[in-house]
């Protein structure tokens, strides 16, 4: 099997150094090189692509961040990350536009090579070339037209509070996306209103890293609307859920994370293919499972390309597997993923509820691994009240 | 007073190989000697600029040898310069140069001990 190329970008000869000698077990596995300048890692690459580029951030005359945008123009398949011990908020904004994942310094060295490896494998999991590219390369994915202006309306840096950056971005995936892409580049756990600050930080500095003209045309509000709206309703139930069966504050933010992004693949499929849109409110009226429709089509059905799409950006194993496997959860690595349990019931209820889909979407089997019942089921979606005694339901958790 | 690295973590970091270990160390002494003398040009000509920048890479290095004193020391350097705190500037520069020098022994020392308890 071909070794990966890897390319390590860093200025300071002591950090070339001690890389050579971290990652001198590696070189059997992948195929290293360095280089201590952005140009001169440009012009390596122009003779032979790299399969991944792990840049530092601040150099001379090309920044990490220069470097990174050229590559991801030019070989979107290239797996980018920045190495970096910045915080502030605007450059991790602007390390959203341009890397998968940020890896802080100093270097774990065992969570340096795990993330690299991840991401070859994801990357690789993608077999159709071209929609790798597009699972690589997006910046940012499709997004509806009116939640730019509502953001615009909102001037920059003035008291806005949590709820007024909610409202106005809260059901478009692809700012939920960036939003939690820079949580994800973040050292520490910020507000969701930090994130979308940031965003908007970075549209105020320059709105072509976020207007990509490839898929400014493929924006149909209606469907976008559409995805954004389930996303929201999805989120908040997986929530719900999360706190009725699980108890803890952690889990119950995963879980509207996931919830809120658990169909992200369908954006990254919008931005591949235009007709995809036509094509999913089609199958949604005929009540087709548009995951094995969308395998057939594309190889992979949009809730692997979501999970994907996170996991290269540095999403959690539980969070990516929720994405990932929200209407096949039995096909999961994990005995028992909460997040997954939250958003697998979330996103059939709400199917049934705007989709008229039948209860078939949910995974008996899986569930009755994690210990909830059909009935239990429907009560934690709300389809039926919930008339067990609070208790019961950690009994059951306690009984797996 | 807390020891300047975490030897432990320093080792697993370079899995281990004394040998790479001081050959970093070699580099790190010559680098850190050069941005004494260039730091000391830089107060001098009150260039803030430089005094930041040279502090962000002392920063980056001293991590590798998961210094925590040092690379507060540093951020705490790079912090003051980039808001031009000149009368907090030399005063914090010659705690991290002196605590580049405690580092680099307790290295040195750290490293022969290993070597000693290995050829035991």
């Amino acid at each position: 099997m071909k070794r990966p190329r890897v390319l390590f970008v860093d200025d300071d000869r002591f950090i070339r150094l001690a890389l050579e000698k971290m990652l001198q077990d590696q070189v059997e596995a992948w195929d290293i090189s360095y280089a201590e300048s952005g140009e001169q890692a440009w012009s390596l690459h122009l003779q032979q692509p790299f399969d991944v580029i792990v840049s530092d951030v601040s150099m001379d005359k090309w920044s990490g961040i220069d470097l990174l945008h050229h590559v991801r123009q030019r070989t979107p398949q290239t797996l980018r990350f920045l190495l970096t011990s910045h915080t502030d908020s605007c450059t991790r904004a602007q390390m959203a536009t341009c890397a998968h994942m940020v890896l802080a310094k100093p270097l774990d060295r065992k969570q340096m090579l795990q993330r690299i490896s991840d991401a070859l494998w994801f990357a690789d999991s993608i077999e159709d070339t071209a929609l790798r590219e597009t699972v690589l390369s997006s910046a940012l994915l499709p997004r509806l037209a009116s939640t730019t202006d509502r953001l615009a309306s909102l001037q920059l840096g003035n008291a806005c509070n949590e709820l007024q950056y909610l409202q106005a971005v809260n059901r478009d995936v692809s700012w939920m996306t960036l939003a939690f892409q820079i949580i994800q580049m973040g050292t520490s756990r910020q507000t969701i209103r930090d994130s979308l600050d940031q965003c908007r930080v970075d549209e105020s500095l320059d709105a072509s890293l976020f207007l990509s003209p490839a898929t400014a045309h493929l924006c149909d509000d209606n469907v976008l609307s559409a995805i954004g709206a389930k996303s929201v309703a999805t989120a908040d139930l997986a929530m719900r859920i999360a706190k009725k069966f699980y108890s803890t504050e952690k889990v119950a933010v995963d879980a509207w994370w996931a919830g809120m992004l658990h169909d992200v693949g369908k954006l990254v499929l919008i931005s591949h293919n235009a007709n995809y849109a036509d094509y999913v409110a089609s199958r949604c009226l005929e009540n087709n499972s548009c995951w094995a429709v969308e395998r057939s089509t594309f190889g992979a059905s949009h809730a692997e390309l979501g999970g994907l799409y996170l996991g290269l950006r540095g999403a959690s194993r539980i969070i990516r597997e929720a994405v990932m496997y929200h209407h096949e959860p039995c096909r999961a690595d994990s005995v028992d993923n909460p997040i997954l349990t939250a958003v697998h019931l979330a996103s059939a209820a709400i199917g049934q509820r705007h989709f008229n889909r039948d209860w078939e979407s949910l995974d008996l089997d899986y569930l009755g691994r994690v210990g909830i019942d059909r009935e239990i089921a429907l009560r934690l979606m709300g389809v039926r009240p919930i008339s067990v005694r609070p208790g019961r339901i950690a009994n059951v958790k306690k009984s797996i | 007073m807390n020891e300047p690295c975490n030897w432990n973590v320093v080792l697993d970091r370079f899995s281990g190989r004394l040998d790479d270990i001081r050959e970093l160390l070699t580099v790190f002494q010559t680098q850190m000697s050069q941005d004494r003398q260039a730091m000391a040009s830089a107060l001098d000509a009150q260039d803030a600029d430089t005094v930041a920048r040279i502090a962000h890479r002392i920063k980056g290095a001293s991590g590798n040898f998961s210094a925590d004193g040092m690379v507060q020391l540093a951020r705490m350097l790079e912090d003051a310069a980039k808001q031009q705190q000149f009368d907090q500037i030399p005063s914090l520069a010659d705690q991290l140069f002196c605590e580049a020098e405690r580092l680099i022994r307790h290295i040195e020392q750290c490293a022969l001990s290993s070597a000693s308890f290995s050829n035991n």
